[in-house]
């Protein structure tokens, strides 16, 4: 029989401590145990909420009819935001000299590539337009607001209901769902990067929404592509659009990459690629599974066999800004000084 | 060994608000978060340090590539947050002085003195032996928490061990 050596013994200790005691580790262990971490004595502290103000009943009814003013206030305020008369041209808030006052409906704005000029949205809200940019205003009314932008690149700030804003561009239309993005066209090409709420490319072959922090290009040759994070990393932003162009010969390394880099805020991208029939969907259904399983009742096979509900409840229950929320946007109505946003 | 196969749904969960989740993680990784902080500042701030590691953790989830790769994601932030707070205090030589005027009374200035003794070892062996004399983990959690591969931490125990019982004292 071996006798195992002093630092065979010691070794095998450090390794697993249900392993024979070595007395040198155990002097040390016992010496340096009182500062081990107790995650029950020192619980996770969440931040607190808000303390609930008791105060009394006048202050309570003062409060409520500060509350209806506010509300009623508001609500005017709101109302002649979102009013605009048919037709009527819109303001621009800061222009070149050589550009006119107003935009009127069927009027073209061409900015060389030097200058840029904010347009006042009705009221609803701005758009930065900057160089080398070429843009029509075709139709405005309460409600209903649409721009053609033939090439150059815009800043669009909107608060107001989902479809109020559309910009054409030769490659489909550009959709606000209550929202800011930036938008840049050309000939056969728009990009799109949403910095809050959501946005609906669409064209004759396809639509995709898009979230905020998303990217998303449409082509006129394919359906708008699917949305993906802007810091999802390069490689796989590279692979989801090079599968998508179905131009690439190896599609097996594509999906490897995408696979590989996927993090869980990516399974939105995933989910979109399996509603796509993108090769790979299969895996794409395993790995999304794997980062973000789908909520009770959905199965990544039952998606995989044409459960669409299911990949839409599956698409809903990841923390993603509400579609529909456009009201929550309410720093996109405000000037952008007030806002910090541009 | 704990089996961590849970972990992709303790940590979608954890993303969409689920806060008994994440505290099951926290109760899970605390420890070896602790440790890494623990092998580069003084205990005082190692355990404040832990629960920012947490809530930014927490802030950041969506951004995990890996549920998997949980344990040394939040340990390599830990790592990170060591290096801000050393940025903006002292450095861990004058704090490892301090540590017998400690607010924990439960915690004697001899632990004190032997943290400090493995704040002087080389960088490579500190938190090895941190996470297992300190905090118990085993060979294969510490390999784990820290990316090391199962070698490099019994290489890094075995040495760092020897320099540190000579400088403790602990007879065999």
């Amino acid at each position: 029989m071996t006798i195992p050596s002093e630092d065979d013994r010691i070794d095998a200790y450090l390794w697993d401590a249900a392993a024979p005691p070595d007395d040198a580790v155990r002097q040390a262990e016992q010496r340096l145990g009182a500062l081990r971490f107790d995650p029950v004595r020192t619980p996770l502290l969440w931040p607190a909420p808000a303390p609930a103000v008791v105060g009394h009943r006048r202050r309570w009814l003062y409060g409520l009819a500060a509350a209806v003013v506010i509300i009623a206030a508001g609500w005017s305020l709101a109302e002649w935001r979102l009013s605009w008369p048919a037709g009527r041209a819109w303001t621009m808030a800061a222009t070149p000299a050589s550009l006119p006052e107003r935009l009127a409906v069927g009027s073209t704005l061409t900015l060389p590539a030097s200058e840029s000029a904010r347009v006042n949205i009705a009221r609803i809200g701005t758009m930065q337009v900057q160089g080398d940019a070429r843009m029509t205003l075709e139709f405005t009314q309460q409600g209903r607001h649409r721009l053609a932008l033939e090439r150059g690149t815009v800043r669009v700030r909107v608060w107001a209901p989902p479809g109020s804003v559309v910009v054409r561009t030769p490659a489909g239309d550009v959709i606000d769902l209550g929202c800011a993005f930036d938008l840049t066209a050309d000939a056969d090409r728009s990009i799109v990067r949403v910095r809050s709420g959501w946005v609906q490319l669409d064209n004759p072959i396809g639509e995709s929404l898009v979230p905020a922090g998303a990217v998303s290009e449409m082509l006129t040759d394919r359906a708008p592509g699917v949305a993906v994070f802007e810091d999802a990393s390069p490689d796989f932003q590279a692979a989801v659009r090079a599968l998508e162009a179905s131009a690439n010969p190896d599609v097996a390394a594509l999906v490897r990459v995408i696979l590989a880099q996927a993090r869980p805020r990516d399974v939105l991208t995933l989910l979109l690629l399996i509603d796509r029939g993108a090769p790979g969907r299969d895996q794409f259904a395993a790995r999304a599974a794997g980062l973000f399983p789908p909520p009770a009742g959905v199965t990544a096979n039952g998606v995989l066999r044409g459960d669409r509900d299911g990949l839409w409840r599956w698409r809903d229950s990841l923390p993603l800004p509400p579609a529909k929320s456009w009201i929550r946007n309410w720093r996109d109505g405000l000037p952008a000084w007030l806002s910090g946003r541009n | 060994m704990r089996s961590d196969a849970d972990l992709p749904t303790l940590i979608a969960t954890s993303i969409g608000g689920d806060r008994e989740s994440f505290g099951e993680l926290y109760r899970r990784f605390s420890r070896p978060v602790h440790g890494v902080l623990m092998a580069r500042l003084a205990p005082e701030d190692a355990e404040d340090l832990t629960h920012d590691v947490f809530m930014h953790a927490l802030e950041h989830l969506w951004e995990l590539r890996e549920p998997a790769a949980f344990g040394g994601w939040i340990c390599a932030i830990a790592r990170r947050r060591a290096t801000d707070h050393h940025r903006r205090t002292r450095p861990t030589e004058v704090l490892a002085d301090t540590h017998a005027a400690t607010d924990r009374p439960d915690v004697s200035a001899d632990a004190h003195r032997a943290l400090a003794e493995i704040q002087r070892l080389p960088e490579a062996y500190r938190e090895t032996l941190v996470l297992r004399l300190v905090e118990g983990l085993t060979g294969p959690e510490i390999a784990a928490a820290t990316g090391l591969t199962p070698d490099s931490v019994r290489v890094n125990l075995h040495r760092g061990f020897r320099l540190l019982r000579g400088q403790l004292g602990v007879t065999p």
